[in-house]
């Protein structure tokens, strides 16, 4: 019981500065949407096996809502393998430039309920309507087998997850949302786009965003090792020649 | 107990890791092999990614190969003078194959080029191992008969040096090839290279069969090491920790290797290394060969 109260805090403590800030009926051009997320901030260790995230807001319009959280964008490579000389090799590449590594959504109904195909691809909702730009042109027949293997390869490992979560609206203006994330979850900078969907139309939207960072022993070897590579060598020369000596002597007892 | 490797970034039991290190430990000690020829096509198998499974093995090569040089510099097993032709070539080897490597990893064709390494020399060392173990037991009891030097066109070549460790005078040409050509291997496939260059020192060179391990490891240690380092500044790609946990298993998988090798016949040591070699080399091939279940390969284009 008490669990469920602090739940809520966060919510109400909102709504009561919404008040405090609006004391008349809330606009309904002014602000339609406010939205925060909590954590902000999720540290990823060794043991770091998925998390949750809280999102919750208030909305003065009636309509549906749909949250989408990407991750951070990157240049990718996409290569196919072809059969030469009985052996199968990296032959046709494909670059895209700012991939999402991470795409996920929660909705309060099933997305092509609220929105048609027209609008899922114009606010690119869902990872089968996300842009994938080529980053040097090519025709779309070429480039739609390499699409399609990015979500595949991104579905398959996870990473695009077509439902995270649910959107639960209270009495038509609260709403709260519960998204799972995965182990693998990359790590950067995300954003999280809560949209405020009536008539087939995006009436609102905000924007909040995630951190994803390493923490721990782990990260601070990954960080050395790819920022200082040359004292990172010479670390590893000195564990090993120790390790050997060290090994080298429990030899001659024996 | 799962561990998280930082450089490999993925998790895997650390038993297993160690259990790895103890079974390849065990391998060299019974055979009197490095190792890093079965070490580095096994974390492949496992999941560690090809790139980081070549450079976390020179860091392996490293430390398995100072105790052994240390134990054979002090019996005076070492020809310094010899070690250090080969290590200059080594040294140039090793540059000239990591900055290859780092080219043909942009060019996203490094895994294959380091199966295709692993499969050529896993078969070819197999086979040999194998029919020369075959002869060995048909020809049991009649002793072959060696000349323990003997003379070949590599003794004609120019700038002769006198090896007195050795009891040679021969040129210093072969001795810089030989360790350039070690220090390509140890910079592709993350091993020592003694199986090659060990042939090389006693049938090309004519080294005595004496000083030629303590040479090599001596030879290897620094080529290894350089490697090591070349390949932490430029590929970024030696795992500290999965180093070490196999480094420690090694240690202790190798003291009973060595006990358990005494007391088998040399023909069938060799045969089921053989075996192994063949049965590792084959897997690999079958790799290759075989329509992979994804044809697509998705990696992230990195800034650095």
């Amino acid at each position: 019981m008490a669990r469920r109260i602090f739940k809520y805090a966060p919510i109400v403590a909102l709504l009561l500065a919404l008040m405090a800030n609006l004391p008349t009926p809330v606009g309904a051009n002014e602000t339609p949407l406010l939205v925060d997320i909590s954590p902000q901030v999720i540290e990823v260790n060794s043991s770091f096996s998925g998390t949750t995230i809280i999102l919750f807001g208030v909305k003065s319009l009636p309509g549906d809502i749909i949250i989408t959280l990407r991750g951070p964008e990157a240049p990718i490579m996409v290569r196919r393998k072809r059969r030469v000389a009985g052996i199968w090799i990296n032959r046709d590449s494909v670059a895209f430039r700012g991939v999402p590594q991470f795409y996920a959504l929660a909705s309060s109904r099933p997305i092509n309920v609220i929105l048609d195909i027209n609008g899922l691809n114009r606010n690119q909702i869902g990872s089968d309507h996300i842009l994938l730009n080529t980053i040097w042109s090519r025709t779309s027949e070429e480039v739609s087998a390499f699409r399609k293997a990015v979500r595949r390869a991104r579905t398959e490992e996870e990473l695009y997850a077509p439902f995270i979560g649910e959107v639960v609206i209270i009495d038509d203006s609260l709403f709260r949302a519960t998204l799972t994330l995965p182990a693998n979850l990359p790590i950067g900078e995300y954003v999280a786009q809560t949209l405020l969907v009536r008539d087939n139309e995006v009436l609102s939207q905000r924007e909040s965003h995630l951190t994803v960072k390493k923490s721990g022993i782990s990260a601070e070897i990954y960080n050395f090792a790819k920022g200082h590579g040359a004292l990172y060598g010479l670390l590893a020369i000195a564990a090993a020649l120790v390790a050997g000596w060290v090994g080298g002597v429990a030899f001659r007892k024996n | 107990m799962e561990i998280y490797l930082p450089i490999a970034e993925i998790s895997t039991n650390i038993f297993l890791l160690l259990g790895l290190g103890a079974a390849i430990g065990f391998l060299s000690g019974m055979f009197g092999v490095g190792g890093g020829f079965l070490m580095t096509p096994l974390l492949i198998f496992l999941g560690v990614p090809p790139i980081v499974a070549v450079g976390t093995g020179t860091n392996l090569i490293v430390a398995s190969s100072v105790s052994g040089m240390m134990a054979h510099w002090r019996r005076g097993n070492v020809d310094f003078r010899m070690g250090a032709l080969l290590f200059s070539g080594g040294i140039g080897g090793s540059w000239l194959g990591v900055w290859l490597f780092k080219v043909l990893r942009e060019a996203g064709q490094i895994d294959l080029v380091i199966s295709l390494f692993y499969v050529v020399f896993l078969t070819t060392v197999g086979s040999l191992m194998a029919v020369e173990s075959l002869r060995a037991a048909l020809r049991r009891g009649s002793k072959r008969r060696r000349k323990a030097h003997q003379h070949n066109w590599f003794h004609g070549l120019p700038l002769k040096m006198r090896f007195r460790r050795s009891k040679l005078y021969v040129s210093a040409l072969p001795p810089v090839v030989i360790g350039f050509l070690m220090g390509l291997l140890a910079a592709f496939m993350g091993v020592g290279g003694g199986f090659i260059m060990i042939p090389a020192m006693i049938y090309l060179i004519g080294m005595p069969t004496s000083v030629v391990i303590g040479t090599s490891l001596f030879a290897i240690v620094v080529v290894s090491t350089v490697s090591l380092l070349a390949h932490a500044i430029q590929n970024h790609n030696v795992d500290i920790i999965l180093a070490l946990l196999l480094a420690a298993g090694a240690v202790i998988g190798a003291q009973y290797g060595t006990r358990f090798g005494l007391k088998i016949q040399g023909e069938y040591l060799r045969g089921l290394l053989a075996v192994l070699v063949l049965a590792v080399g084959g897997r690999l091939v079958y790799d290759l060969v075989v329509r992979p279940v994804d044809l697509f390969s998705v990696t992230l284009m990195a800034a650095f």
